[in-house]
Order: structure tokens, then C-alpha cells, then sequence
């Protein structure tokens, strides 16, 4: 019979060879305590002590916590990648492209101030970079709304997970003061762990009952015995428990951690820089059209649409927004005449204007403001540079690049660490096939011998019933 | 060490996902021809082809300003050359008629002649490049010149300004292309000096006519110098476009130098990746076939 659960156990371990999470687990046979009659101790036989399960919680540990970062590093790589793209210049279509076609417009009307198609083509191109401005902005935008609909999915499936652990909770605690093992409900329990942490940074405290109680890196309670606690998104705020107060704050790790990283920090750097490019080339490119004159003769008119955004502590006077705003003015939209390529009338061989435009691109002098956000957008700060809009631009692209190539290392390095651990871990909890045959001919060959046994028993029993 | 047999199934999967990933990266760079195909393969790299990019798009625009000049000045130099011309004649006619066995009647006739050289040197002045005027300044749109007569004095009214067009040919670098009607013609005289002479040699004013050689002779000193200096411009904008046509061979290298792989070299890491690959999959496939299940029946 002891033979027969320990070959149950074995057949377990079998049929769930590529079951993932699965933990291997053993009967544990022991010999029945001797009774004894005079002085000769006998022993009863063998019975199955307990079923055991072979897990080092050490490695289950740190899985849980390796991928929390595999996950992070696995989603940032993905949205990263696609921000790359919006940010393409290494094919020659990005915004540096449309940038230098706009400079050297104003070099060919300098060439030939007077020139009704110069001056067109200059109106075009300047619109070709108005609009390469506005898609960046929105493409980054969308990119924004995006992570926020990625982020309501994630707290539905980590809520999910959360009344799941504390069900489990229950049910572990409930079979194990009865003294069985729950074995597979502590498989499923840390499988649904692992999906966790795979959605944000946890940590985990087993208590003595086997009650696991799950909260976040940062001490957001999540479940507590039976207990769980959900996550809801308010607009861009994430309640705890229904409290109406933001603690995405206190997200990081995970996909979760993700998403808010993107969200919050990364991307809102990108806006903030694009607009502060987008204004600066305004603000600069105006400043000299108004000195100018135009064709009629007439000056202090605006190239570009006048953009003052209101005044933001502590951002007091940023162009936020100026990246979506930027178009050609009511003056010299549809009416070429009205460029001011003049520098000191409106006399159709007169460039000193647009000569003065022209020269704004290698001009390093300009003031323009790097952004940086930093704690998700809680610390925004920027640095003045004096610098071409050639090399703010180009640093930007590089940034993009650089957080891109960093989110691939990562990835790939927790990746690995994460596969190495998976295989320390199954190698402790796993299950061999030809362990399992092997263990399985051991228990059959008991068997045999159980049943030897009885036989030889038989054959005894039957010679003494033969005897009259 | 124990190994699940799990394990070995997952670890054959993810070396075989690996490699293949890498070899259908190395593929796209062998197929493009480029190293770096977006700016994570090498943000510096595509900061700095950005860079290079910027300064070959502006030396490409010098050099379209530096063409546009170039035939500007061209059509300069030969209209002054033409004027020059004219300024010499009316000079050799000036000293011929200036000598007192000339008659009234050849003089007349020498006035006539005068008359021409006159128009002809206005006409020279009005020149057009594109339809733009070269001798207005900034008035391009303006006719420069126009004949006038005063205190019986026939001569040319200017009507354009006193500017010079510059066009840029480098950074910060400028290059007065453009020359104004006033500095070429008004402050030679030349108009005034043929008007003189005309009415002169029609009045059979010896005297007059004899004062007017050293006038040309200061008009064509003054014309010369014009021309030296449009040649001069011409020299430097030539030796400018050599100067950029080398950038240009420079920057152009140095982004292929970061961008353009090495197909020798991709086409070898490709052949040790398909090895690399091929090998996996003959591990793979040996090691799946190996099963105590295989010795137990």
C-alpha cells in the first residue's frame, strides 16, 4: 500500500514534467515503529511518512525579485525601441533632416532675395518642419496614453492576482493545521508570486500558519492572509485600497514600474526638450524677422506665429506646448512677399536678412534650456546651454539612443539571470525523467518483493493448513 | 549538478531563439549594408553622423552659394572688360581728334562715334544675370541706368542704391559678390567723360577734347581696378570651392567610417553565427533523443 502512494507521488512528478513552477516532491517512506513481544523488537513495515517538496526558498526568492527587473527592463525595451523610431534620423527623414531643409531655404533666398519661388519654397518648407514638430509631439503623446491604458491593464491583472493569493491563503492554511502539506497550492501560490512580481517589485513574509503576506518593494500592503488589497487608477492617479490618494509614486519594478517610468519621467523629458527646440528656433528666428524687411517694405512682422506660454513655476517661462503650436504667422503664411529677406529695405537684392536667418543655424550663441525630469516628474530641472539647435537636437537623439541601448543590456541581463536561476532552481525543484524511471523501478522492485512476501506468506500459510 | 529535464528543453529553446534573433539581426545590417540601422546600435555614432550630416548639408549649400556667385561675378568681370573696352576707344578716338589738323567735320563724325560708345557703355552698365540687374545694388529690380542730358551734357542718371549683395561661402564667412553702379560707374566718370567728349568734339572744342584723355585715362585706371578686384573675388571663391569639395570627400567618408559596415568582416561573424546556429541544432537534436525510457522495454 506505502508502495503504492509513493508510485502516486511519482506518477505526480511524471505528468508534470514540463509543468512550469512545478515543484518535484517525494513520499517520504519510514518504517513503522516496533512493537514488541519479550525481547524481540519487530518492526511493522513501512508506511508513507509524509509527501515532501523539494524547494530552496532562497532561489524562489530571488526569481521573484530578478523578475521584477527582467519585466521592467523587457517592457521599457519594447516602448523604447518604438520611441527610437519616432526619433529616426539615422534613416534621413527625421526632424534634422527637415531642420537643415528650413536653413538652407533661407541660404537660397539669400542667394536670391527677390525670388518668388526662393520665398515659396522657403513658406514650404517651413511648413514641412512645422508639421514634423507636431507629429514627434503627438507620436510622443500618444506613446504617453498609451502607457496609461498598459497601466490599467496591469493593475487589473495584479488585483486579480492579489484576491487569488489571498484565496490560496486561505485554503493552504486551512489544509495544513489538518497536517497535510498543500504542495500544489503552494505551487500555484508561487507561480501567482512570480506573475506578480512580473507586474511590480514585491517582497513576501511566509508567516508560521503558512499564510503568505505580499506587499510592494516600497511597503504598500497587497494581501495580508485572506486579505487582499486592490490598486485602482484614477486618471493619471493610482489609489490604494480606494483611498483617494496617488501612490504611483511608490510603483517601481515590474511592468507596473514600467509603464509609470515611461509615463511620468522619460517621455515628458522628450516633450519638454522638443518643445523647448520648437520655441527656441520661434523665438530666435522672429526676433531676427522683425529687424527685417519684406518685400513691400514693411518690418516688425513675425515669421513664425508668436508663442509665449503662460508663465509655470517653476518652469517660468518654458515652452511648453510650442512643439504641437509652431505654424508660420497670419503675416507671411500664403504670402511670400511678406518674408523679410531685407535687411535694411524691402529692395529685391536686399539678403542681409536673410543672410543674418541663415546664419542662426551655426550660430552658437543661442540660449536654450535642457529639461530634465527626474522621481517621475516630482523634480524637474534645466540646464542653460549656449549651443547650436543642431547639437541640442543631435544630444537628444543620442539620449534616445543611449536609453534604448541601456534598457537592451539590462534586459538581456536579467534575462540571463533570470534563466540561470530558473535552472538552479529546477534543478532542486524539477523533475527528471530518468530520476523518476529510476525511482520508479526501485519502487516496483519493493513492490515485487512486498508481494513476494505475501506470497511466501501464503505458501507457509498453506503448508501449515496442509499439515494433518 | 541535477538537471530537470525541463531544464534541457527551455535552455535548448532559448539558445535557439537567441541565435536566431542574432542572426536575423546581422542579416538586416549584411542586407542594408549599414552597421547602424537605428540610434541604439551606436547612439554616439548617430550623434555624431547627425553632426557630420549638418556640416555636409551646409557645405553643400556654400557650394550652391558659392555657384551662384561664381557666375555673377563671371558675367561682372566681362561686362567691365567690355566696359574697359569702350573707355579705350573713346580714348584713342580722344587723342586722334585732340590733334589741331582735325577738322569740324571729322570731328562731327568722331561725335557720332562717341555717341554709340556712350550708349553702348550704359547698356553694358544695365547688364542682367537671371533677370536681376548686376550694377543696382540692392535694387535688382531696378533699372540702373538711365540716359540723361545735363546743361546740354548727355551723361546716365543712377538709379539703384549703394549696396553691395554678399553671399555667404562658409561659416561666418562672407563674400561681397555684388557690386553698386555708384562705386563701379558713377565714381569712374565714365558716363560724364563721354558726354563730355561728345559735346566737345560737336563743338570742335580742341582744347576740351585734349582734357578729356587724362580723364579716360583715370576712368580706365579706376575700371582696371574694379576688374582686379572681381578677379581677385573669383580666385578666392575658386580656391573656397576646393576647399569645400575636400570637406565634402571628408565628411562623407568619415559617415560611411561610422555607418557603412564592413562587409568582410559582417559576412564572417555571419558564417560563425550559421555554425553556431547548426551546431545548436545538432545538440539539440541528439540530446532530445537521449531517454533511460529507450533502454526499459
Amino acid at each position: 500500500m506505502a508502495h503504492q502512494r509513493a508510485m502516486e507521488v511519482t506518477g505526480h512528478n511524471l505528468a508534470n514534467v514540463n509543468t512550469l513552477g512545478y515543484t518535484r516532491q517525494k513520499a517520504v517512506l519510514e518504517a513503522v515503529g516496533p512493537f514488541s513481544t519479550d525481547r524481540i523488537k519487530i518492526g511493522l513495515g513501512v508506511r508513507v511518512g509524509s509527501v515532501i517538496q523539494y524547494v530552496d526558498p532562497f532561489i524562489a526568492g530571488a526569481i521573484a525579485q530578478k523578475t521584477s527587473a527582467l519585466a521592467e527592463y523587457d517592457s521599457k525595451r519594447t516602448v523604447f525601441s518604438y520611441v527610437e523610431t519616432i526619433f529616426n534620423e539615422t534613416s534621413g527623414q527625421g526632424l534634422n533632416q527637415a531642420i537643415q531643409a528650413f536653413w538652407k531655404a533661407w541660404q537660397d533666398l539669400a542667394a536670391n532675395p527677390g525670388g518668388t519661388s526662393e520665398r515659396t519654397a522657403l513658406l514650404e518648407r517651413s511648413k514641412a518642419l512645422c508639421t514634423q514638430f507636431h507629429t514627434m509631439r503627438s507620436d510622443l503623446q500618444s506613446v504617453e496614453k498609451e502607457m496609461n491604458n498598459r497601466l490599467a491593464g496591469s493593475l487589473e491583472e495584479l488585483n486579480r492576482i492579489t484576491r487569488q493569493i489571498a484565496d490560496l491563503n486561505n485554503r493552504i492554511v486551512a489544509a495544513e493545521a489538518v497536517g497535510t502539506p498543500a504542495n500544489d497550492l503552494r505551487d500555484e501560490r508561487t507561480r501567482l508570486v512570480e506573475a506578480l512580481s512580473s507586474l511590480v517589485g514585491i517582497s513576501t513574509f511566509e508567516n508560521g500558519e503558512g499564510s503568505l503576506s505580499v506587499s510592494t518593494q516600497t511597503g504598500i500592503l497587497l494581501v495580508e492572509g485572506i486579505h487582499s488589497f486592490s490598486l485602482s487608477q484614477e486618471g493619471d492617479q493610482v489609489y490604494w485600497n480606494g483611498i483617494p490618494a496617488d501612490v504611483s509614486q511608490k510603483l517601481t519594478g515590474g511592468k507596473i514600474g514600467a509603464w509609470l517610468d515611461i509615463r511620468d519621467e522619460v517621455i515628458p523629458e522628450y516633450i519638454a526638450n522638443l518643445d523647448e527646440l520648437a520655441g527656441t528656433l520661434i523665438r530666435e528666428v522672429n526676433r531676427l524677422h522683425q529687424m527685417g524687411y519684406t518685400l513691400t517694405g514693411e518690418t516688425g512682422k513675425n515669421f513664425f506665429e508668436d508663442f509665449r506660454s503662460p508663465p509655470q513655476t517653476p518652469n517660468a517661462g518654458d515652452y511648453t506646448g510650442a512643439a504641437g503650436f509652431i505654424r508660420l504667422s497670419t503675416d507671411v503664411d500664403d504670402s511670400p512677399g511678406q518674408i523679410a529677406a531685407g535687411g535694411i529695405s524691402g529692395a529685391p537684392g536686399d539678403n542681409e536678412n536673410a543672410l543674418r536667418i541663415a546664419s542662426l543655424e551655426t550660430s552658437a550663441t543661442l540660449e536654450i534650456r535642457k529639461w530634465s525630469y527626474r522621481n517621475r516628474g516630482a523634480s524637474v530641472s534645466s540646464e542653460l546651454r549656449i549651443e547650436t539647435l543642431n547639437e541640442f537636437y543631435e544630444e537628444l537623439v543620442a539620449e534616445v539612443g543611449l536609453l534604448t541601448e541601456e534598457a537592451n543590456e539590462s534586459q538581456e541581463f536579467s534575462q540571463t539571470l533570470v534563466d540561470e536561476l530558473g535552472k538552479l532552481r529546477d534543478s532542486v525543484s524539477g523533475v527528471n525523467l530518468d530520476e523518476e524511471m529510476t525511482e520508479l523501478l526501485q519502487i516496483q522492485r519493493a513492490y515485487e518483493a512486498a508481494a513476494k512476501l505475501i506470497t511466501t506468506a501464503d505458501e507457509m500459510l498453506q503448508s501449515l493448513l496442509e499439515m494433518r | 549538478m541535477r538537471v530537470a529535464t525541463r531544464s534541457i528543453y527551455s535552455s535548448m529553446q532559448q539558445n535557439l531563439l537567441r541565435l536566431s534573433s542574432e542572426l536575423s539581426r546581422l542579416n538586416e545590417r549584411v542586407a542594408s549594408g549599414k552597421k547602424v540601422g537605428r540610434p541604439s546600435d551606436d547612439p554616439m555614432g548617430v550623434a555624431q553622423v547627425m553632426h557630420l550630416r549638418s556640416a555636409l548639408s551646409q557645405t553643400e549649400q556654400y557650394g550652391r552659394n558659392i555657384e551662384a556667385g561664381k557666375a555673377w561675378l563671371e558675367r561682372s568681370e566681362s561686362t567691365l572688360s567690355q566696359v574697359l573696352d569702350v573707355a579705350g576707344r573713346a580714348r584713342e578716338l580722344a587723342t586722334q581728334m585732340a590733334n589741331d589738323t582735325q577738322n569740324a567735320q571729322t570731328r562731327a563724325e568722331a561725335a557720332t562715334e562717341v555717341g554709340h560708345l556712350l550708349d553702348q557703355a550704359i547698356a553694358l552698365a544695365n547688364s542682367e544675370l537671371g533677370g536681376r540687374y548686376l550694377f543696382s545694388g540692392y535694387a535688382t529690380k531696378t533699372r540702373p541706368f538711365a540716359k540723361v542730358s545735363a546743361g546740354g551734357i548727355e551723361t546716365a542718371r543712377y538709379d539703384g542704391d549703394s549696396q553691395s549683395f554678399r553671399i555667404q561661402i562658409g561659416n561666418e564667412e562672407y563674400l561681397e559678390i555684388g557690386k553698386s553702379g555708384e562705386s563701379v560707374f558713377l565714381e569712374s566718370g565714365l558716363f560724364d567723360i563721354l558726354g563730355t567728349l561728345k559735346k566737345a568734339l560737336e563743338e570742335n572744342d580742341g582744347e576740351t577734347i585734349a582734357s578729356q584723355i587724362d580723364q579716360l585715362k583715370e576712368a580706365e585706371d579706376h575700371l582696371s581696378n574694379e576688374i582686379a578686384d572681381v578677379g581677385a573675388k573669383a580666385a578666392r571663391i575658386e580656391a573656397k570651392e576646393t576647399i569645400l569639395a575636400d570637406l565634402n570627400l571628408q565628411l562623407t567618408e568619415r559617415i560611411s567610417q561610422i555607418e557603412d559596415g564592413d562587409y568582410a568582416a559582417m559576412i564572417v561573424e555571419l558564417k560563425g553565427k550559421e555554425l553556431a546556429y547548426e551546431a545548436a541544432l545538432a545538440s539539440s537534436a541528439r540530446l532530445s533523443a537521449l531517454s533511460l525510457l529507450d533502454y526499459l522495454r
